[in-house]
């Protein structure tokens, strides 16, 4: 569904993702994981066109996407969510969601028509699915981190994609917490058929949501495989886990 | 419902206010009434400023140029063609949309601080050309005594004319930031990064919004000719930008209304305090200092919070 074939990107000579290279396929969870600095958030950017890449393609669905702007790129249905909480701190929950929704609806340019009830289905049917429907009338900002996080993810949703891009996404949750949204993104897969490519830290996470794992390391790949492989690979125990098979335990 | 029950409130409210404003020729002297008719002109003009700074998170630095050029479109059309005053009225919202579509063209590749500081030399530009061009503008004279129809030619005439073109102006401002492209507005200005990941041509609906506040303020010069008979440069000049920047602030940035009420407020306290000193602008800047110091969100931001008008489904 989506290919990543030797994509460079440099900042100032320093190479942040050096011939990378990725492969979801349909209905796949697929995860990325790398030391801090390996390029995983770099990469993500290039995929969703907050970043040009300096030469090799990307393609979705056999269509060429390489450093198309972002909007055509969620467009294509490819959504995402970011590391840092990036919500629209003014509006409040419902509003965070619809926009995305509206967006999707294209009528974004119906400039007379009250918005109020405009896509209100749809939009509380995701924060129902994502356990925020009780805080719909919240301003985004008020919420807990752990909150605005899943409301990243809800927006990310908001525009039916196929593909689902998340970026950390228990990044500074509590255990709690993480729990919900490891169900929650469980469900994304299983229940709706949503292909997920992640990045993340955790790796009792990784190995237990994730079918195909991708590794990084200064921006290179060192081996993408099912998690079996990649715990057996003497690159990645050498190269990202020091020797040491510890970590996975 | 009880957003419902809210809306009616604020429905009721603006006709209120509406009813009074129709019947204060009755009561007022004609300086007043004048004055409510600058209050009305320079409030609609703060509020379209508003459309792009508050709602839609663009520092419009010089906003005035709008103003201006919709007042000069105006009185240009009216003395130099023989076009119906009516149809010239016209000309106004549209030359001024047409200049906010070209200098927003030009402009809206740059983002916050540096979008305001071409937009602003620019403007200033604009306000060069005015200012120089004698055969065409009258440069810094102006033009004087314009002939209006009849209709709006006296003070309670002009006063009506502006009373009603100024209403319908706020409710179709108040229908654009309640509708969809208004929220996506508000989403731009919150997280421009963020809307353009959901799918939004960020630009291309920044451009739109800049071209229709352009034209709500084309609309406020073009009343000023009507209420003044005559245009000047100042009209366009670049200090009246920041005023207007003030009057937001002041009102109330992340509100409807509070432009509208700044707008008010910095009228009457030129008018009033004016009388007494020239260096008015003193009492100005007290009053911008104790406005960041106590009241960051503007008069009706703090009001909204005081009274938990936290309704988030209609923007007051």
């Amino acid at each position: 569904m989506l290919s990543v074939e030797a994509v460079n990107k440099s900042f100032d000579g320093f190479m942040a993702v050096n011939e990378a290279e990725l492969l979801v396929e349909k209905e796949e969870v697929v995860a990325v994981i790398g030391p801090n600095g390996a390029g995983k958030t770099t990469l993500f950017n290039l995929i969703t066109g907050q970043l040009a890449p300096d030469n090799g393609r990307i393609l979705f669905k056999g269509e060429d996407i390489t450093g198309l702007p972002p909007f055509i790129i969620c467009r294509k249905s490819i959504s995402r969510s970011f590391q840092i909480v990036n919500v629209f701190n003014r509006l409040t929950v419902f509003e965070n969601v619809q926009v995305a929704v509206l967006s999707h609806q294209k009528k974004t340019f119906n400039i007379f028509s009250p918005a109020k009830n405009m896509a209100g289905r749809e939009t509380m049917e995701i924060l129902e699915s994502v356990g925020l429907a009780e805080k719909a009338n919240s301003i985004s900002s008020t919420l807990s981190h752990g909150d605005q996080k899943v409301l990243e993810m809800a927006i990310a949703l908001g525009n039916k994609p196929e593909l689902l891009i998340l970026d950390e996404p228990t990044a500074g949750m509590s255990p709690e917490e993480t729990e919900v949204t490891l169900k929650l993104i469980k469900s994304l897969s299983g229940e709706m058929g949503l292909t997920i490519l992640f990045c993340e830290h955790d790796m009792s996470m990784v190995f237990s949501i994730a079918q195909k794992i991708m590794v990084m390391q200064q921006g290179r790949t060192i081996i993408q495989g099912n998690p079996d492989e990649v715990k057996n690979d003497r690159h990645v125990q050498e190269a990202y886990l020091g020797g040491s098979e510890e970590c996975f335990r | 419902m009880p957003d419902k029950k809210m809306n009616w409130k604020y429905i009721g409210t603006g006709l209120a206010i509406f009813i009074i404003l129709i019947f204060l020729p009755q009561f007022l002297p004609r300086f007043y009434i004048y004055l409510s008719a600058l209050i009305l002109i320079t409030g609609l003009l703060a509020t379209s400023l508003n459309l792009v700074l508050g709602f839609g998170g663009m520092y419009q630095f010089h906003h005035a140029v709008f103003y201006g050029i919709g007042a000069y479109a105006f009185a240009l059309t009216l003395t130099k063609t023989s076009l119906s005053p009516w149809i010239a009225l016209l000309a106004a919202p549209a030359i001024a949309g047409l200049l906010g579509l070209i200098m927003g063209f030009i402009c809206v590749r740059l983002s916050k601080l540096y979008f305001g500081m071409l937009q602003l030399s620019l403007g200033s530009l604009v306000w060069a050309l005015v200012f120089r061009w004698y055969s065409f503008t009258g440069g810094d004279d102006g033009i004087h005594g314009i002939s209006l129809p009849d209709i709006i030619s006296s003070t309670t005439g002009s006063y009506y004319f502006t009373l009603i073109v100024t209403a319908v102006c706020l409710v179709l401002m108040y229908l654009i930031v309640n509708s969809p492209f208004g929220r996506t507005f508000q989403g731009i200005r919150d997280n421009p990064e963020r809307t353009e990941a959901v799918g939004v041509n960020v630009r291309l609906h920044q451009l739109i919004g800049l071209m229709i506040a352009g034209a709500f303020a084309g609309i406020a010069g073009s009343l000023f000719v009507a209420v003044e008979g005559s245009v000047f440069p100042d009209l366009l000049f670049w200090t009246f930008s920041l005023e207007l920047i003030i009057m937001c602030l002041l009102g109330g940035w992340f509100t409807f209304f509070g432009p509208m009420l700044g707008g008010a407020i910095i009228v009457m306290l030129r008018t009033f305090v004016g009388i007494y000193t020239e260096y008015w602008t003193l009492i100005l800047g007290i009053v911008l200092m104790m406005l960041i110091l106590f009241l960051p969100e503007g008069v009706l931001g703090y009001l909204k919070e005081k009274f938990k008008m936290h309704d988030k489904t209609v923007a007051i």
